[in-house]
């Protein structure tokens, strides 16, 4: 049997409750000053401001950046298509093992297909071929193409004496000129053709002339640069050799 | 590496040596070693061939049996023309049967290659009907086919007198040309 | 036609592989296996071909033969073959130079190809005028 309870545990309880409240009050010291001159001389701030010139010390407001536009607290009605960010930039195109300074290429595309010209260097931003007819051969101006869209033959000519230091993707690019605005201006028809610049005949020939002296060495090279590469019946360029 | 052209035969030949896995128990099992040639296109083949001879004959399962030693047998004289005997039995869809068959090959697996192409066309019969029973070389004067006696004769020759002659590599080949093949070549 | 002529499968036979892997070279029958396959070996110096068995419809059969008995050793194959004087007959064949020309035709870069284009074009020019001036 378990021993008599001289008091009940509801009564301990209120026991132990009273208790606190009594050493809780012991704690407060019945002598202490109470009120707000005490309690601030107790704070010693008046001490701060007496070394500060009668002022607390404020740190100097740093300026907020600039306010970002608040969001639109709803979403839009439509989606807006935001661009995505390009981190990506264009590379030059490496140069085929094949493709050398001197190098004939045959042009697969655009006006001149089928042509065969003179590789003289691949330029340096846009990774295009800088190539040439002679124009005098072939009627090929020093022009840029992909080399994605020629075919490497195994047939070369000498570069000595021609100097490409002038060439660039620069001085390839077009001038725009600012056509008028107006209905009328935008129905006229440019009838004055245009003239090339003196200068760049100049320079076409300047490096076309050493070109075509190194090819008047080798026989049958003129013809060859002059004629049309063609295929005929049987051949399929993925089996022939170059 | 230059490509010698040596067609390799399907089927290889391999000598898998194993038992019953020896018990703890003294006198329980009796652990005698077997020793197997069997023809198969890989070792892993050719060892689940073997477990299934030795389930029929020994009555030795995989799950308490163990392999000891897998071998592949090579020919030794590959470079000349033999002949060669497959004793075999095959289950077709209404019985067993007992075959004898011969083939001229330089290899005895080239000859059993031979011998499962040949029984396929001939009996619908499949790699897993088939139990080779015995293989042996045969002499010249011992050969039963007679399709195989014509070829030991001495000065043996023949013209090929009729045969489409193919471009020289399947990526040439066309569906449609203009003209008709030239069949004969005996000149 | 007479049997010396006739070009036989044979032990001896030269034969010229014109499909697989080794197509374009030259073998000779070593024994005859059954109708359809033959044991061949290519013992030339330059363009060897190892010893292995051939089907016969991967073999053009060549006029060229080296005398050796069926099943042959590869030192007898290589005296016959060199005694049968095989890769210069062969070279001389006729077969063999087409063979030949058409490889280097193959084998000819876009300026050749241009070149020969002019070379055919004048040779065309000289006879054409030639055979006017017979006909006149």
């Amino acid at each position: 049997m378990p021993p008599k309870r001289s008091v009940s545990r509801a009564k301990k309880i209120k026991n132990v409750a009273l208790k606190r409240v009594k050493i809780g009050k012991k704690a407060h010291a019945p002598s202490a000053p109470v009120g707000r001159s005490a309690s601030y001389h107790r704070s010693g701030k008046w001490a701060v401001k007496a070394k500060n010139g009668g002022k607390f010390p404020v740190h100097p407001k740093q300026k907020k950046e600039e306010e970002k536009k608040t969001a639109c607290r709803y979403y839009p009605a439509e989606d807006i298509p935001q661009p995505l960010r390009r981190r990506n930039v264009n590379k030059a195109a490496k140069l085929k093992a094949n493709y050398a300074p001197g190098t004939i290429l045959i042009l697969l595309s655009g006006r001149f297909r089928g042509r065969r010209v003179v590789f003289l260097k691949q330029l340096e931003k846009s990774g295009l071929l800088l190539v040439t007819g002679p124009y005098k051969y072939n009627g090929v101006p020093l022009r840029r193409v992909n080399q994605a869209y020629c075919i490497a033959t195994s047939a070369s000519v000498s570069l000595d004496g021609v100097n490409l230091d002038k060439f660039n993707d620069q001085y390839f690019e077009k001038v725009k000129t600012a056509k008028p605005k107006n209905a009328d201006g935008f129905f006229a028809t440019d009838d004055a053709k245009k003239e090339l610049s003196p200068e760049r005949k100049a320079d076409q020939k300047t490096v076309d002339t050493p070109i075509i002296a190194a090819m008047k060495k080798t026989e049958f090279l003129k013809p060859y640069v002059s004629s049309r590469f063609t295929l005929s019946k049987g051949q399929a360029p993925h089996t022939m050799v170059f | 590496m230059q490509d010698t052209g040596l067609v390799q035969t399907r089927y290889h030949q391999y000598q898998v040596v194993g038992r019953l896995k020896p018990s703890a128990e003294k006198g329980t099992r009796k652990a005698d070693i077997y020793k197997m040639n069997i023809f198969a296109p890989n070792k892993v083949v050719a060892k689940s061939r073997f477990w299934y001879y030795m389930s029929l004959l020994k009555r030795v399962k995989k799950a308490n049996g163990e392999i000891l030693q897998i071998n592949e047998i090579f020919e030794k004289k590959p470079s000349t023309v033999s002949n060669y005997g497959i004793w075999m039995r095959y289950d077709s869809r209404t019985g067993h049967h007992n075959m004898y068959r011969e083939y001229r090959d330089v290899s005895i697996c080239g000859a059993v290659s031979k011998m499962y192409q040949d029984v396929a066309a001939r009996h619908r019969s499949r790699f897993s009907n088939v139990q080779i029973v015995r293989t042996a070389q045969v002499p010249d004067d011992m050969l039963r086919k007679t399709w195989n006696k014509e070829y030991l004769e001495k000065d043996i020759k023949f013209p090929i007198t009729h045969r489409v002659l193919r471009p020289s590599s399947k990526a040439l080949k066309k569906t449609f040309v203009a003209r008709r093949p030239r069949t004969c070549f005996d000149n | 036609m007479s049997d010396e002529n006739r070009r036989l499968v044979e032990a001896g036979r030269v034969c010229l592989v014109n499909y697989g892997p080794l197509v374009g070279k030259l073998v000779v029958i070593v024994t005859i296996v059954d109708g359809k396959v033959a044991l061949v070996d290519g013992p030339s110096a330059t363009n060897p071909v190892k010893r292995q068995l051939m089907p016969l419809k991967r073999l053009s059969i060549t006029p060229i033969k080296c005398s050796i008995p069926a099943g042959a050793r590869v030192k007898t194959l290589e005296k016959a073959y060199k005694d049968a004087e095989v890769e210069k007959k062969w070279a001389e064949s006729s077969w063999a130079k087409t063979i030949a020309r058409k490889a280097a035709k193959a084998k000819l870069s876009d300026f050749d190809r241009f070149k020969v284009m002019v070379a055919r074009k004048t040779r065309a020019r000289v006879v054409n005028k030639a055979i006017k001036a017979m006909k006149k």
